[in-house]
């Protein structure tokens, strides 16, 4: 007994994978901003990178509102509103993004950088505002204004809700969900080189991906037999090229040798359908 | 001849005490407003006292996301349809909206889970409002007090985080 014990021991210690130190990819260069020479200052803007809903904005004075969209460019002064279930997401000069979310009005006053200091300022004059500020390596000077409190932002983030009936609500920041908006219009962004019978979808936006969805099928299932929805390729409808060459690759790939192992024993025949039970 | 005075201005005081206070005329009846969503909203933050046909309008955006009703009758008669307002009420377009009155629709069209009480009376707006400062779309508030428009934006941006947190099916 305490023989087979041992012996099951030492299958286990020999089946078990040798334990790796974990790999920890490098952490990714903390973003710099070079600081101008004292006493020059330079006029930064804010990018809409996302909105969902119903969003404007107007420039200072008295322009009429105008529908928001992505990358349109803020200068300062601006004002935005949202719509409910809306939001508006916006890079604001060199170190900050803004989440604007639902029935919220604010004004971007002042995006500066003065030599060696970032100055914005965000005035909330009702609604939800996610504050997501970077350290950059020189000075950062953020204030939020709300009709109650000015707050400051130092190399991090708050969320700030400013409302009628329980005034100034200050939260952490939800870095999760401004990091994905980030991430969904750097995506966005890149660009995409077609040539010859290459082509790209909304759905595979990639020539390469559309291409290999278009010529190697899914793998077959071994649930799936052969007969299983095969019709007679006379009696249907002539395809246009790329199908009819997807179609023999799949017959390619149904003939393989890899099809016909029997999902019971491993083993099989090559080109014979699999047994199922 | 002076008591006589003094019950005059008595009765007075009470006759306007006892009075329906209103709210002056409904934003929604200018049409700049009534096409553009954002604008209404937007022109509500100076509104010291909501009127119950803005009110209702911007209800309906809450309930809705949008509100294609062109006057306060048809307004009124969707309220009565969809069960908001009771049959025999006649509210004024003018008059001024409490906080019981918003509550007693809100908790109509959103299915927040109400107590014994308010299940036996569901249009009471003392239960309305308790319900809905139980869930923490509203501190604590008297039902009879008038809304502002800033309160009355700040409340929908709360329903829109109560729906986005229960499903957007809610």
């Amino acid at each position: 007994m305490s023989a087979l014990l041992a012996g099951s021991i030492a299958w286990l210690a020999a089946a078990l994978p040798v334990a790796q130190a974990p790999q920890v990819p490098p952490a990714a260069p903390a973003p710099v901003v070079a600081p101008l020479p004292a006493g020059k200052q330079e006029t930064l803007q804010a990018l809409v990178i996302g909105v969902e809903g119903r969003c404007e904005w107007k420039p200072a004075g008295a322009a009429p509102w105008k529908v928001a969209a992505v990358n349109d460019l803020l200068d300062p002064g601006c004002e935005i509103r949202t719509g409910l279930r809306s939001t508006l997401t916006l890079r604001v000069g060199k170190n900050a993004t803004l989440l604007v979310d639902r029935s919220s009005r604010i004004e971007l006053p002042l995006i500066v950088q003065d030599g060696a200091v970032l100055r914005t300022r965000a005035a909330v004059y009702r609604g939800k505002c996610d504050f997501k500020v970077e350290a950059v390596g020189i000075t950062s000077d953020f204030q939020v204004l709300t009709p109650s409190a000015t707050l400051a932002v130092r190399g991090t983030g708050f969320s700030v809700a400013w409302g009628g009936l329980t005034g100034l609500e200050v939260r952490g920041v939800d870095t999760n969900r401004i990091d994905a908006i980030e991430l969904r219009w750097r995506a966005s962004q890149k660009s995409v080189f077609l040539s010859g019978d290459a082509f790209a979808t909304s759905q595979f936006e990639e020539p390469w991906v559309a291409a290999l969805w278009n010529t190697v099928f899914p793998p077959p299932s071994p649930d799936r037999r052969l007969d299983d929805g095969i019709v007679d390729p006379t009696k249907r409808p002539p395809t246009p090229p790329v199908e009819r060459d997807a179609q023999q690759q799949q017959q390619t790939n149904q003939g393989g040798s890899g099809f016909a192992v029997d999902v019971n024993t491993g083993r099989g025949k090559p080109g014979v359908p699999p047994k199922h039970q | 001849m002076r008591s006589e005075a003094l019950l005059l201005a008595l009765a007075c005081t009470l006759l306007a005490a006892c009075a329906t206070p209103t709210a002056g005329p409904p934003l929604i009846e200018r049409t700049e407003y009534a096409h553009d969503e954002l604008a209404f909203w937007q022109a509500l933050e100076a509104q010291p006292r909501l009127s119950k046909d803005d009110a209702l309008h911007a209800l309906f955006l809450m309930a809705d996301g949008s509100a294609a009703y062109a006057s306060w009758a048809a307004r009124l008669s969707e309220a009565r349809r969809r069960g908001w307002i009771a049959e025999d009420a006649r509210p004024e377009a003018d008059e001024a909206a409490t906080i019981g009155w918003v509550s007693s629709v809100v908790a109509a069209f959103l299915p927040i889970e109400r107590g014994v009480t308010a299940r036996l009376a569901p249009r009471s707006e003392r239960y309305a409002t308790r319900d809905l400062v139980f869930v923490g779309l509203l501190p604590d508030r008297s039902p009879s007090q008038p809304l502002r428009g800033l309160e009355l934006l700040e409340l929908a941006g709360r329903v829109d985080d109560w729906r986005a947190a229960h499903g957007a099916g809610s």
